[in-house]
Formats: structure tokens, C-alpha cells, sequence
């Protein structure tokens, strides 16, 4: 939980860029975060042109797209929250996980790791029975200050589908962060999507109205 | 009668000893006549009207729109990802238009989007189509149940099931939100035009756009995912498939609709199967009850054959007599199976034989349920029958050669 609170604090202000690779081509777009507590969030794409205003909200469990082409917010059903996200290799349920990960899964440490004063964690989770969760497992590589470095998602059968990296971690708005992450399709290695922190900033003055519906549909 | 029958041991053809022997007994002869007739009806029609049904279980098929032939990107078959698209797609069917072996041509876009009546939202296939093409090539614009088929831009032609989901109706607006082949986000507003009912996945889950307004919405300016067309006869693609290579591109594959719906020719060789098992129950049936009246009119003439025998006729031409007598009593038989399958199927393969109920509720959970079958009469079809009973005959005159070989002559004199 702390890991996670890690990256977000009671609220934040973010801006980052995204890069989608794919075997045909590649394309980096740049959008800015806010966040409040663990649930809420908005995300607004700055660039490139076309993509300018495109938004997505989350409040609590519930999440909006907005395009400013047809000027209309749309709510995602649940069943679409494990597609990609703006064509990325990260989900909507990647976004909105935030503290699933405790309420649905079974955790387990199976490997700690010292080295240069740091201790590194290699957690097993496991969904609980009838968890609304697609994966047959996760496990979690974390350090002791609380940063997340690798994730990987596994299928049913147990194959690792894809796999989330951080990289450049570093000292980020006052806290230690991974400027880059990577997710990557395990299958597929011209297949990824990278995130990186530009900017970011914690616990500032965010208005709620901010994580409305109307403020989606207003830019 | 004895006259004649020594006369045939001198040398009378067997033929015309045989011919008088079938007319001694008309009203058994008449009926095993009826009875080769009758049987040869039932397994022709049953036999014609199962071929027959294939052809619009494979029209129906690819008239709710996936045509006989299609064009498409290579990967997209397999993965049917918005990025593999075709271009320059207007120019070729303009093009196929002046091809003879084609029918009908048309175009079509496709992608997995987010319909949405706000507060309701639920995942859709959403089709660009060219709506005048459309009407060509596809029954779906004729299923409309309220509202009207596709006349324009910014407009919605959606399945009944997903209107209700959706709380839609006529004139509802309609918005499509999904992803570019680039990753941006494809979105459009639109009317719904039109509602309609057909097979159930398709009135959950279908919703059909002009292909002006997919390619709008989803950034893909003269690209589509298919062409598609339809030809004359969809058991002979060859010319039509020549016509559609001609203007096939780099990265694209041509698929006919037993590739592209694997369900249907898969459906046709399970029920081909399943269908010979029963038919050759039928035509054993038919055949052993002939049989059955072939051995017994044999039996029932021991007396007779005793009389012969005792006045020195050799048994083997015996034998021979009585083969003869059972090809010319199936020679009449399959003539009367002839004429009688001639006056019963022909006309049904002109008007058809209706199915009823497959109008209503029925057809929507059953996908490819015509609604009238023209039987079908093949080569096949109508030697079958004929050829199991001649068999099924000479069959039954080897039990009597057997029969007629351990015959007793004083024993026999004495049968009743």
C-alpha cells in the first residue's frame, strides 16, 4: 500500500509522455495526471494534435473517456476494462488497479534480496477465489524504500504475458520514483509501451471538481 | 404354360419365358413393382432434399454479408486488428463492377468499439458498409424491423438486442468511441437510421455505419478491411476468384467463404455424415422389404419348380429363368421409381418445399436456417436407390439358387 501511495500521495500533479512501439511503427504522445487519494484520477493528452483533449476519468470504480471530436464523455463497462488503454500495452485496468491489488489477491514473499543497504522483495500474488481478475497470477519485485521495479502478469496457464520495468530511479517531486517504465509484451518483443515522469509534483491543492464529469468534458 | 416352358429348354429365349412368368401373378408383380417404386421415392427425395438444403444454408451464410469471395489484408483473418486495412479500395471496385464472373461487389470497414447511449455503454463490432453496395450484397439491410436501412452519413443501422441494451430506438443518438490503427482514439456520433432482427449475436452486437463515417471516425481515409463479393454459382468460384486476383495487391490474401467460415463447410461435412448413416438405414430398409418379396414370391413357387425339375428341366436353367424373371421385374420397378420420382421431386426443385417456423423466433437462434429447400437431384441422387435394390435383388435370387439346388423333387411336388 505504501508502494502505491509512493507514486500518488493524498494528491499529485504529473506530466508525462508515453511511447507505443509496435513492429510497424512507433509513436509518443504526452498527457498530464492528476490524481486524488487512491482512487481518483484524470488524464488529459496534451500531444500530439490530434490526440490534444482526449481524457480519461476515474472516480472511485467508475471510469470516462472524453474525445473533444465528438465532444461526448462515454462510461467504460466493466468488461472493457481489461482492453488497452489508448492503444498502449497498459489496460484500463492497469491505470485503475490502484489498491486491488490488496482487497483481491493472496500475497506471498518468496525471494529478499540485500544489496547496497537496500532490501528487494520478490512477492507472489495470487488472485483470491472469484476475484474479478483476469490473470492467474502476478508476482511484484519491490524495494524497502517503497519503490515498485518489476511486475509481471501471468495467464491462466501460468505463462507470463507481460511484464512491467522501472528504470532511472531517482529522487521525483521530493520522493523516490522510476522515471521510466516499460511495459512489455512478453510475447511479442517489438511490443511495448514506455511511460515517462517529466514532471511531477505531490500533495498539491487539486479543486475536487477537478475529478467530475463536467470538468472531463471541459478543457 | 408347360408348353412354353419345355419349348425354353429347345431354345425360346429366356427373356420372353421370363416376361410371361412375371404377368402369371399380376397382383403380386404389381406390387413388388410399387413397392421397388415407392422405395426408390423416399430415399431420392430424402438423398435430394439433404443436398439441396446446403446451397442456401451456404447462401445464407454469405448473404448476412460475408459474401463468397473477399479480399483482405493478410493478417487480418487471423487477427482482425483495425491497422490491418486495404486501400485504394473505390478505384478497385469500380473496377470489378466491369468483371462478368462477379456479381456483386462491395467494401467494408470493421472494428471493436465502445457504443454508447450515455449512461448505457456496452462493446460493439462496428461496420462501415457503402449502404447502396450493401443492399446488393447482403440480406441484412432487408431485416429491418423498425426505422429504415442506412441512406446516409452520420447514421446507425443497429441490432435489436443492442438497441434494447442500449435503451436506442429510431432516431437515438448513437456514439462510437474506439481506437485508430495508430492508437489514437476513433470516435463518431450518429443517428440510429434504422433497427433490426436477425440471428442473435448479430441483433447483440452489430452495428452498421456508413464507411464515409467509420473512415472519418477511426482516421482511416480510403481504407477498409474487406472487399467482398459475390458470385453466380458458390460451388464454382474459379472465374470469380481470377476476377477478384486481378486486382489484388502486395500484402493482401484472397479467402472464399469456406476459409472464411470454416463453420459452415465444417457444418455441411458433420451433417453430410450424419445424414449417409441414416440414408443407408433407409436404403437397407427399402431394399431387405423387397427382398422380402422377392425370396417369398421364389418360396411360394416350389411346387412349381418341382413340376419342372420332374419333367427333366435342368436346374441351372431354372436358375437362370428366375434371374431373368427379378432384372426384368427391376427394370419395370426402376422405370416406375423413375417416372414417380420425376412427377414428385422435379416440381419441388422449381418451388420449393417451405420450412415452416424458420420465419419467426426460430431462425434468430439458428444462424443458417433457410427458409425452403429445392431438393437437389444429382448423378449420385438418383442411381443410388436403383443400384441398392438391383443388388438387394440378386441377392435374393442366390438364396433361391441355393434353395433350388437341395430341392427334393417329390417334396417339392408335394408343397403346398
Amino acid at each position: 500500500m505504501r508502494m502505491i501511495d509512493q507514486s500518488r500521495g493524498l494528491s499529485s500533479y504529473s506530466e508525462l509522455s508515453m511511447t507505443v512501439n509496435r513492429p510497424q511503427w512507433q509513436r509518443t504522445s504526452s498527457f498530464n495526471v492528476w490524481t486524488r487519494g487512491r482512487e481518483d484520477a484524470l488524464i488529459r493528452f496534451t500531444a500530439p494534435p490530434k490526440d490534444a483533449g482526449n481524457a480519461t476519468l476515474k472516480v472511485a470504480d467508475s471510469m470516462w473517456t472524453y474525445s473533444p471530436k465528438i465532444r461526448r464523455a462515454v462510461r467504460l463497462p466493466k468488461s472493457m476494462m481489461s482492453q488497452e488503454w489508448a492503444g498502449s500495452d497498459f489496460s484500463y485496468n492497469d491505470l485503475a488497479r490502484s489498491d486491488k491489488l490488496l482487497a483481491y489477491y493472496e500475497h506471498e514473499i518468496v525471494e529478499v534480496i540485500e544489496a547496497d543497504g537496500l532490501t528487494t522483495y520478490t512477492i507472489e500474488s495470487t488472485p483470491r477465489e472469484n476475484a474479478p481478475v483476469v490473470w492467474g497470477k502476478e508476482t511484484l519485485v519491490f524495494r524497502s524504500d517503497n519503490v515498485l521495479l518489476e511486475q509481471t502478469f501471468f495467464d491462466q496457464e501460468m505463462r507470463a504475458v507481460k511484464s512491467m520495468r522501472a528504470f532511472e530511479v531517482q529522487e521525483l517531486g521530493g520522493r523516490m520514483l522510476a522515471k521510466r517504465t516499460r511495459m512489455s509484451d512478453l510475447e511479442d518483443p517489438e511490443k511495448w509501451t514506455e511511460i515517462v515522469y517529466n514532471a511531477i509534483e505531490f500533495d498539491v491543492d487539486i479543486d475536487d471538481r477537478t475529478f467530475t464529469q463536467f470538468a472531463l468534458r471541459s478543457e | 404354360m408347360n408348353d412354353q416352358t419345355v419349348r425354353a429348354t429347345k431354345g425360346t429365349p429366356f427373356i420372353y419365358v421370363a416376361w410371361r412368368n412375371l404377368w402369371r401373378n399380376r397382383r403380386r408383380t404389381i406390387l413388388t413393382v410399387a413397392a421397388i417404386a415407392f422405395g426408390m421415392l423416399i430415399v431420392q427425395l430424402a438423398m435430394s432434399v439433404q443436398s439441396g438444403s446446403y446451397g442456401p444454408m451456404i447462401e445464407l451464410g454469405t448473404r448476412m454479408g460475408g459474401g463468397h469471395i473477399q479480399i483482405l489484408h493478410q493478417s487480418f483473418h487471423d487477427e482482425p486488428r483495425i491497422e490491418y486495412s486495404i486501400s485504394n479500395v473505390r478505384a478497385r471496385l469500380v473496377e470489378l463492377d466491369g468483371a462478368d464472373d462477379l456479381e456483386n461487389v462491395s467494401a467494408r470497414a470493421e472494428a471493436f468499439a465502445l457504443v454508447s447511449n450515455d449512461p448505457h455503454s456496452t462493446a460493439a463490432l462496428v461496420n462501415g458498409v457503402i449502404p447502396e453496395r450493401e443492399l446488393a450484397i447482403s440480406e441484412l439491410p432487408t431485416k429491418v424491423a423498425r426505422g429504415t436501412y442506412l441512406t446516409g452519413d452520420n447514421q446507425a443501422f443497429i441490432g435489436a438486442v443492442l438497441a434494447r441494451n442500449l435503451q436506442l430506438d429510431v432516431g437515438g443518438e448513437l456514439v462510437i468511441l474506439g481506437t485508430n490503427a495508430d492508437g489514437g482514439i476513433g470516435a463518431a456520433v450518429v443517428e440510429v437510421s434504422g433497427i433490426f432482427e436477425a440471428t442473435t449475436d448479430l441483433e447483440r452486437a452489430l452495428v452498421q455505419i456508413s464507411l464515409n463515417t467509420f473512415q472519418e471516425a477511426f482516421d482511416m481515409p480510403g481504407q477498409a478491411h474487406r472487399i467482398v463479393a459475390l458470385v453466380d454459382e458458390p460451388t464454382n468460384m474459379t472465374a470469380g476468384i481470377e476476377a477478384l486476383a486481378s486486382v489484388l495487391e502486395s500484402n493482401e490474401s484472397l479467402m472464399d467463404w469456406r476459409e472464411l467460415m470454416p463453420e459452415i463447410s465444417q457444418g455441411i461435412e458433420i451433417d453430410v455424415v450424419s445424414n449417409a448413416i441414416l440414408q443407408f438405414v433407409l436404403i437397407l430398409i427399402v431394399v431387405l422389404s423387397i427382398m422380402n418379396t422377392f425370396v417369398m414370391t421364389l418360396f411360394e413357387r416350389t411346387r412349381e419348380y418341382g413340376v419342372l425339375f420332374a419333367i427333366g428341366m435342368k436346374r441351372a436353367s431354372v436358375y437362370r429363368m428366375t434371374l431373368v424373371e427379378v432384372v426384368l421385374l427391376w427394370l419395370v420397378g426402376i422405370v416406375c421409381g423413375g417416372l414417380l420420382t420425376g412427377l414428385v421431386v422435379v416440381p419441388l426443385m422449381f418451388t420449393g418445399i417451405a420450412i415452416p417456423a424458420s420465419e419467426d423466433a426460430l431462425q434468430s437462434q439458428f444462424a443458417f436456417m433457410p427458409t425452403s429447400i429445392f431438393p437437389d437431384l444429382s448423378w449420385w441422387v438418383v442411381l443410388t436407390a436403383p443400384v441398392a435394390i438391383g443388388i438387394g435383388a440378386v441377392i435374393s435370387v442366390s438364396f433361391v439358387a441355393i434353395r433350388l439346388a437341395r430341392l427334393d423333387i417329390t417334396e417339392a411336388l408335394r408343397s403346398e
